[in-house]
């Protein structure tokens, strides 16, 4: 040590050379304790690895080396009852070791996808399919058409009008979703259709659709395209409706070819009764499914 | 503690001060940890886990269910965080979704930290509310604190401050007169606070090279010489030179009143609290000589008799002293015969004088000899102890056997 000399004849204890250098051991004596603590305090949690919340899986009873099935559709709510009942089903566990279900904008779904046949039933709407792959039918078929529905306008303070005079003043909530039909495709184009021409700031484009109501409860915005279905759900005191569509059409599962033939008809069968979970989102809509394969 | 050679309060104050610094430690770094551990998860989950949600509730209406859903994914997920490092006494740590989109999923009580993430979605703001709780490997934690606390102590302990001058010599002095290392360190401790007149004694100690140094040094460390006289350290130094191998005598001497004893058994007087054997003569004078001082304190004066007319009356009471105490016979014939005269008085005197001076040097001596002045009647030479009569005694001395010197002449 250069800063102590050690007496001859003290073999056990230093002797500072100087005060400053006493007064740093000293300050040495009480940082080191605290610096250590701090050191050994400060050591790093292990890489968090957060799953992917955007899809769900569950396993067949008797998993083992069977394929997984593979759905894709469009947003939570049912998914995961649906996997569920098809991982309980014991027809289903003889083919498959289990069920994942992936929720993802509508945007996801690519050429690729459906050349790859990478999901085995998934959800969208015709012409979206049919636009990414005029050929899909190669690949995919219709397993259960959803039903179509009526869209309003909706509003909390009187009736909606689509002229330029009532709309003064008031702002329409729309989905950033430029795809969605009925929060951003169907709304648009019946604006179009009454030619009337919203400034900027009459718009106003929100993430997803419980963003969209949120705002629409709580007066952030002053009209939105829905369902009634929907709307219900808001429990508004009271609202008044406008017509848009009585009948846009929702979309359809798609299942791969693959799956389609005559063997198959029985796990066909249990799929479409699986989506029977669906029913409280999709009865309000008043229109019955239509199954294109037949099921005792 | 006690290889460090502390007395007991000493290592029990130490005891105590490792024992309260490991308990802040302890406090310390479970704070700290806990602290870290959430700041560093709410950094890490604010990168990733608003964007994972929101993407999670694309295209939802509303979030009941999802909310259901995310909790238990996350939950799943936070069940078991291990902290990556041996030196961490963290056992592991969980996180559990406290709220959800303004929905509460479990009370706060259980979480050790909370930790809040914010994003916004259209103007508004969502928050997660997250709690962290943690296991603690305590036997880790504890010895690792303690450990840290005894490192800061032992550097406490084990470096000194800088020695002065004075104890860098006397710490030599005394490790090179054998006196262990440790023992050293505590006699020498008080060296830097001692007064000026304990700083000339330890000189005086020191040139003495008496060979057990921890005998004068427990001396100066209880306050002896502290606030002595110059004539005491004088008188020490003169104890040193006669009793170089009984320091306590040697002390003894020095820290003795000035005073004067005399005892005509043995023709000894004590001076300063050193014992010595007089001639007969001389002593017999200077006895006589105290009891005059001590018959009259305020005066006490004894005027020479005229060199042509003896004293017929004073030479009666050295005389009888003389008989008393066994005084030569030769002295008391002169006495008789001539009666007391003045040069018979100043050369006892001188022999007083001369036998003190050999011994205790002059300096030392002076309080203890005669003052003159002239006596206003008669304009002759008178003369007195200096000392107040107060500080002469005459007695038989006490056990003096071993103090008593015999003068050199």
């Amino acid at each position: 040590m250069t800063l102590a000399i050690r007496e001859p004849m003290l073999p056990f204890r230093f002797f500072s050379a100087n005060h400053t250098t006493y007064r740093a051991i000293m300050g040495l004596a009480l940082s080191l304790p605290i610096a250590l603590s701090v050191w050994m305090a400060s050591r790093p949690l292990q890489a968090l690895s957060l799953s992917d919340y955007r899809s769900y899986q569950c396993s067949s009873q008797g998993a083992g080396t069977k394929p997984t099935f593979k759905i894709l559709t469009l947003f939570y709510n049912y998914a995961t009852d649906f996997a569920d009942y098809l991982c309980a089903s014991t027809l289903f566990a003889k083919s498959y070791s289990g069920v994942e279900i992936r929720w993802r904008p509508r945007a996801y779904l690519s050429p690729q996808h459906i050349l790859d046949e990478e999901f085995d039933i998934f959800w969208n709407r015709h012409h979206i399919v049919a636009g990414l792959v005029p050929e899909f039918s190669n690949y995919y078929r219709v397993l259960q058409q959803t039903p179509n529905y009526a869209l309003y306008w909706i509003s909390q303070d009187s009736t909606p009008q689509l002229s330029s005079d009532y709309l003064q003043g008031k702002v329409i909530g729309f989905s950033r979703d430029s795809q969605s039909q009925t929060h951003f495709l169907q709304p648009m184009a019946a604006l179009k259709q009454a030619g009337i021409n919203l400034n900027a700031d009459q718009k106003k484009f929100y993430t997803d659709p419980s963003a969209l109501y949120a705002a629409f409860k709580n007066r952030e915005i002053d009209i939105i395209s829905t369902a009634i279905s929907q709307v219900d759900n808001l429990n508004l005191s009271t609202y008044y409706t406008l017509l848009i569509n009585p009948e846009v059409p929702s979309g359809a599962w798609f299942i791969k070819n693959q799956l389609h033939h005559s063997h198959h008809r029985a796990l066909e069968c249990e799929i479409i009764r699986g989506l029977q979970v669906y029913a409280p989102l999709l009865a309000p809509l008043q229109q019955l499914s239509v199954q294109t394969v037949d099921c005792p | 503690m006690t290889s460090l050679g502390l007395s007991k309060p000493k290592g029990l104050i130490k005891l105590a001060v490792v024992a309260a610094a490991s308990v802040f430690l302890i406090a310390f770094n479970h704070w700290l940890s806990l602290n870290y551990l959430s700041r560093s998860l709410a950094q890490q989950l604010r990168e990733t886990l608003p964007n994972k949600i929101i993407e999670a509730g694309i295209n939802e209406s509303f979030h009941d269910s999802l909310n259901d859903y995310l909790v238990k994914r996350l939950n799943d997920d936070f069940a078991q965080l291990h902290v990556n490092s041996a030196f961490s006494a963290v056992q592991q740590c969980q996180v559990q979704v406290l709220r959800i989109h303004n929905k509460t999923y479990a009370n706060s009580a259980n979480a050790a930290r909370i930790i809040s993430l914010h994003w916004p979605i259209n103007d508004h703001i969502q928050e997660l509310k997250l709690g962290l709780a943690c296991q603690w490997q305590w036997p880790k934690l504890i010895a690792s604190q303690l450990f840290l606390s005894l490192l800061g102590l032992l550097m406490w302990t084990a470096v000194a401050p800088p020695l002065s001058p004075r104890r860098k010599q006397l710490l030599r002095a005394l490790t090179e007169q054998g006196v262990n290392r440790r023992q050293a360190e505590q006699l020498s401790s008080k060296a830097d606070g001692y007064s000026p007149r304990q700083e000339q004694a330890l000189t005086l100690f020191l040139r003495s090279n008496y060979p057990h140094p921890s005998h004068y040094l427990a001396h100066l460390n209880t306050g002896g010489f502290k606030h002595s006289s110059p004539s005491v350290l004088a008188w020490l130094e003169f104890a040193l030179r006669q009793r170089p191998k009984d320091i306590a005598d040697a002390i003894a001497i020095a820290e003795s009143p000035a005073e004067l004893s005399l005892c005509p058994a043995n023709s000894t007087v004590m001076v300063h609290g050193y014992a010595l054997k007089m001639s007969s003569t001389p002593f017999m004078y200077y006895l006589w000589y105290a009891y005059r001082r001590r018959q009259n304190p305020v005066d006490g004066w004894f005027t020479n008799p005229p060199s042509n007319r003896p004293d017929r009356r004073a030479d009666q009471e050295i005389i009888a002293l003389m008989q008393r105490y066994g005084g030569h016979a030769k002295a008391i014939n002169d006495l008789s015969e001539k009666g007391l005269r003045a040069k018979t008085l100043d050369q006892n005197r001188s022999k007083i004088k001369d036998e003190l001076c050999q011994l205790f040097g002059e300096e030392l001596a002076a309080p203890f000899l005669f003052e003159s002045a002239r006596d206003p009647q008669t304009a002759r030479s008178q003369y007195r102890l200096a000392l107040p009569a107060t500080a002469i005694s005459i007695h038989a001395p006490e056990s003096t056997s071993t103090r008593i010197a015999t003068p050199s002449n």
